[in-house]
């Protein structure tokens, strides 16, 4: 379950695959280091009607926090194909913090290319924030992501 | 909702603390289930009870 590249990480892509198949629903996955501040009635409406949510929307690559920078320096300019669609790395792309991640389960199906970015990303460039990269591209490459930071905490 | 909480004392802590104070904030209506993967079922029953709401998905290691 953890994948190719053999990182922790990808157990949350494990884990919301089987959710999604034995659960399905408006699914909301949350790390354990998060608190809630309110009510999330209004997250599971917006999931109801297909959008996505992350956590925290941490900027573009080219001007987030030093890791970003560096992960843009590496790679940015490159493309990944995956399942006959590219996915440009640019300094624009936005990188979505993965503490929380939520969808339709009749979505599930992004499951199968955000692993097999996320392998490539680990690939080219061992950072652990890899697999939030592959959720922010694939998820951004199917409609708008909606940050959260209003109602959960990441500590 | 899905937590993954497998490992340390510490991550289960933090996975019974975000529920409970998921409880604090969330419309006792919302009928929602709370999915748990851990290897250490005992330990989040011991602090959260036998409740309806939430459930310990078997899994397969080939899954």
């Amino acid at each position: 379950m953890a994948g190719a590249a053999n990182k922790v990480y990808l157990l949350k892509i494990g884990v919301l695959e089987h959710a999604a198949a034995y659960y399905p629903g408006n699914l909301l996955f949350l790390d354990t280091d998060t608190i809630w501040r309110r009510n999330p009635k209004p997250l599971f409406a917006h999931v109801e009607v297909g959008g996505f949510l992350m956590h925290q929307n941490e900027g573009r690559l080219i001007s987030g926090n030093l890791l970003s920078r560096k992960i843009c320096r590496r790679l940015c300019g490159q493309s990944l194909r995956v399942a006959d669609r590219n996915y440009n790395l640019t300094p624009a792309t936005e990188l979505f913090n993965s503490g929380v991640i939520a969808f339709r389960s009749d979505k599930a199906y992004l499951l199968n290319d955000i692993m097999a970015l996320a392998e490539q990303l680990y690939a080219a460039y061992n950072k652990h924030m890899m697999e939030q990269l592959a959720f922010s591209l694939r998820f951004a490459a199917e409609g708008p992501i909606t940050d959260v930071p209003d109602y959960l905490w990441h500590y | 909702m899905n937590y993954l909480a497998y490992g340390l004392a510490v991550i289960r802590s933090e996975a019974i603390y975000n529920i409970l104070n998921y409880d604090a904030v969330a419309e006792a209506a919302m009928d929602t289930r709370i999915l748990i993967y851990t290897k250490d079922i005992p330990a989040f029953q011991q602090l959260l009870g036998s409740r309806y709401d939430v459930v310990y998905p078997a899994v397969q290691a080939t899954q």
